[in-house]
């Protein structure tokens, strides 16, 4: 039976973390990934926040960014005009990358750092006492298991580490990627070729939870739309309806004109954000990292999941160095488990709990956008008379004015 | 039995895509070993198997051959020889450069795929038998007898199959029927791992590449699709469908 000090299950952000941090350490490791080639399966928007790939990846400045997150857009739209909120600055915290291509960089520092990588192999079982991974027939023995396997949790299910994920807990996101050239998206969204623009969407045509998106690549751009299951379900709509008149909206057409789709995916994505962490990420000395963990913090206008998905890897990975190096390799679970809740993983998702009941709250998607592009219609619209900003607001929110002051109030608190 | 196979990387050509207003492919996917290496590599794991010895493969491309090339020692290369700084060689020079290698030890056979999916000049078994003074055997559908001295072997034709014997050592290139190629299970791709991989450069082997031909275009085929709707009911459509195919047929 071969045998290594840890196996990853899983090439994603969160898998490539882990794997990478015990590689860099001189831990003798394996990542086992189903798909062809290693993060292919990997699904997101478009954004990942760096800092923590400045902090621990070595050769960082080297990855293939597409572009830094210069200006980053708002927009509440209604079925044919649109509010937008954009903040600019040199600074940044984020970029854009394509995740597939970001995920193969990532398992060549894996490998360069003496990790082994293996593709195109799907892990069928995890068995404890003592602790193996079945995969292809083979049995391989290890010290401990990092599960990396995404949002689906069949591993992590069949352990009893987590539960299945309930509707109103996840979203379906739909992304098309549209071929441009690099000239093309710099002057569609004012940016230089370095510069790139995160725009996200309230409203139409979802009007209830979820929105759509857009992100700057080099030379393509990222489109989608995310809608919560539960709501999905509810109001039968189909998510690629949805994207369908996202991307005919007079406020978004306009950037993918003559455009040419190269790229469809689908995926699910964890919404449920503290609430979706199961109550233990560990069983024995297997743990759960990334998406598995529900790592994912949605707080309406920033999106976190990759720096997560990597950063809880990067915990695991010392959690069993540290346990190995105590001389009781058995304790990495029970270590993990501390430094998840002491980290800013868990941390952030606590700060944010109270974000779930404002984005619960349907009036932010639909009623208030709705009244934001009406008010603005209001002021802007001068023609033999016009209107004053007073009059407008007091038409617009006549009858539900407290019940929108508790709103803003609950929405300025938790987001 | 020592066999070199000469494998090559292609672009995964499932993965590649077309930009349909330009025609254009987008070239930035994984590579992959080429189908006709696998079978060149099959074959001679399926000779060793059965005489002992020692199977070799031998590549020039791109740098990520380092991880390509892990294909072959996963299917069951004992090791092999890469040359990584050859990206878009004529094939003249790639048959240097492979020809330096296989100078290098003395191979009994060696098989490579008859042509690459990607180029598909099928160029390379005959080059490299002529810069060795080797006897060649082409398109290969069939190896019927090997021993250590002589080999006997299927050429398919097209119209008719022709069987030659060579003497060894000699050089071979197979067709797909020949077999199908193995899928490697994990215990192999962890054993390949620990397969030693030898890389060169062009410069060591002292192979000079002369600037590469220029690619003036790169297109898809234009594709022209009527995109016609038949729209009624079943039986309608049926008819429609039958009487635009009788018309055109």
């Amino acid at each position: 039976m071969e045998r290594f000090d840890a196996v990853v299950i899983g090439g994603g952000a969160a898998g490539l973390g882990s794997a990478y941090r015990m590689a860099e350490n001189g831990m003798n490791v394996l990542l086992i990934e189903r798909g062809e080639n290693v993060g292919e399966k990997s699904v997101y928007g478009g954004r990942i926040y760096s800092w923590v790939f400045e902090k621990y990846v070595k050769g960082f400045q080297d990855a293939p960014v597409e572009r830094w997150v210069k200006k980053e857009r708002l927009t509440f739209l209604d079925e044919r005009e649109s509010v937008s909120i954009e903040y600019s600055s040199d600074e940044t915290c984020s970029f854009v990358a394509i995740l597939t291509k970001f995920n193969r960089w990532l398992a060549e520092k894996v490998e360069d750092a003496g990790g082994l990588v293996v593709s195109g192999i799907k892990v069928e079982d995890v068995r404890l006492n003592p602790l193996r991974v079945v995969a292809d027939g083979e049995e391989i023995g290890c010290d401990a298991v990092v599960i990396a396997e995404g949002v689906n949790p069949m591993l992590a299910m069949k352990l009893g580490i987590r539960s299945d994920w309930k509707p109103e807990e996840v979203a379906v996101g739909v992304k098309e990627v549209f071929k441009l050239s690099e000239s093309e998206v710099n002057s569609r969204f004012d940016v230089e070729s370095d510069e790139g623009v995160a725009n996200l969407f309230v409203g139409y045509p979802v009007f209830t939870h979820g929105g759509g998106f857009i992100y700057t690549n080099r030379d393509t751009i990222s489109v989608g739309m995310v809608v919560r299951v539960d709501s999905a379900m509810k109001n039968k709509i189909e998510v690629y309806d949805l994207a369908e008149k996202f991307r005919a909206h007079r406020d978004v057409a306009g950037f993918l004109k003559g455009g040419s789709m190269i790229e469809y995916s689908a995926h699910l994505v964890p919404e449920a954000g503290i609430k979706g962490v199961p109550d233990a990420l560990h069983k024995d000395n297997v743990m759960i990292v990334g998406d598995t963990a529900g790592f994912v913090l949605n707080r309406g206008f920033t999106i976190r999941g990759v720096d997560f998905a990597f950063y809880s890897g990067v915990l695991a990975a010392d959690s069993i160095k540290e346990a190995m190096d105590g001389g009781d390799a058995g304790l990495a679970g029970q270590i993990y488990e501390r430094k998840v809740r002491d980290s800013a993983i868990i941390g952030e998702l606590e700060k944010f709990r109270k974000a779930l009941d404002v984005l619960e709250n349907t009036r932010f998607f639909n009623d208030y956008t709705r009244m934001m592009v009406e008010i603005m219609r209001g002021i802007f619209d001068v023609k033999e008379e016009s209107n004053r900003l007073y009059d407008v607001v007091m038409e617009k929110s006549r009858g539900r004015k407290i019940r929108m002051a508790l709103d803003f109030l609950s929405a300025f608190r938790g987001l | 039995m020592k066999i070199a196979v000469c494998v090559k990387e292609v672009y995964n050509l499932e993965q590649v895509k077309i930009i349909k207003e330009t025609r254009e492919p987008i070239l930035d996917v994984p590579k992959k070993l080429d189908d006709l290496s696998r079978n060149a590599l099959e074959e001679a794991i399926k000779i060793r198997e059965k005489l002992g010895g020692e199977v070799v493969a031998i590549s020039a491309g791109s740098p990520d051959l380092k991880k390509t090339i892990k294909e072959a020692l996963a299917m069951g290369a004992d090791r092999a020889v890469i040359v990584t700084d050859c990206s878009n060689s004529t094939p003249e020079s790639t048959a240097l450069i492979l020809s330096k290698i296989l100078e290098k030890d003395s191979y009994d056979l060696i098989i490579m795929g008859d042509a690459s999916s990607d180029d598909y000049s099928g160029q390379m078994a005959s080059r490299i038998a002529e810069i060795l003074g080797l006897p060649q055997i082409t398109f290969v559908s069939e190896i019927k007898e090997v021993s250590e001295e002589k080999i006997t072997c299927v050429r398919d034709m097209d119209d008719y199959l022709e069987v030659v014997e060579a003497d060894l050592p000699c050089v071979l290139s197979v067709t797909n029927e020949i077999n199908e190629p193995r899928i490697p299970a994990l215990k192999d791709i962890l054993k390949a791992s620990k397969k030693p991989v030898e890389t060169l450069s062009a410069n060591d082997l002292g192979v000079e590449i002369p600037q590469p031909y220029e690619i003036i275009e790169n297109l898809a085929p234009e594709i022209d699709r009527r995109q016609e709707v038949i729209e009624g009911d079943a039986g309608d459509v049926a008819r429609k469908l039958a009487e635009i195919i009788r018309r055109e047929a």
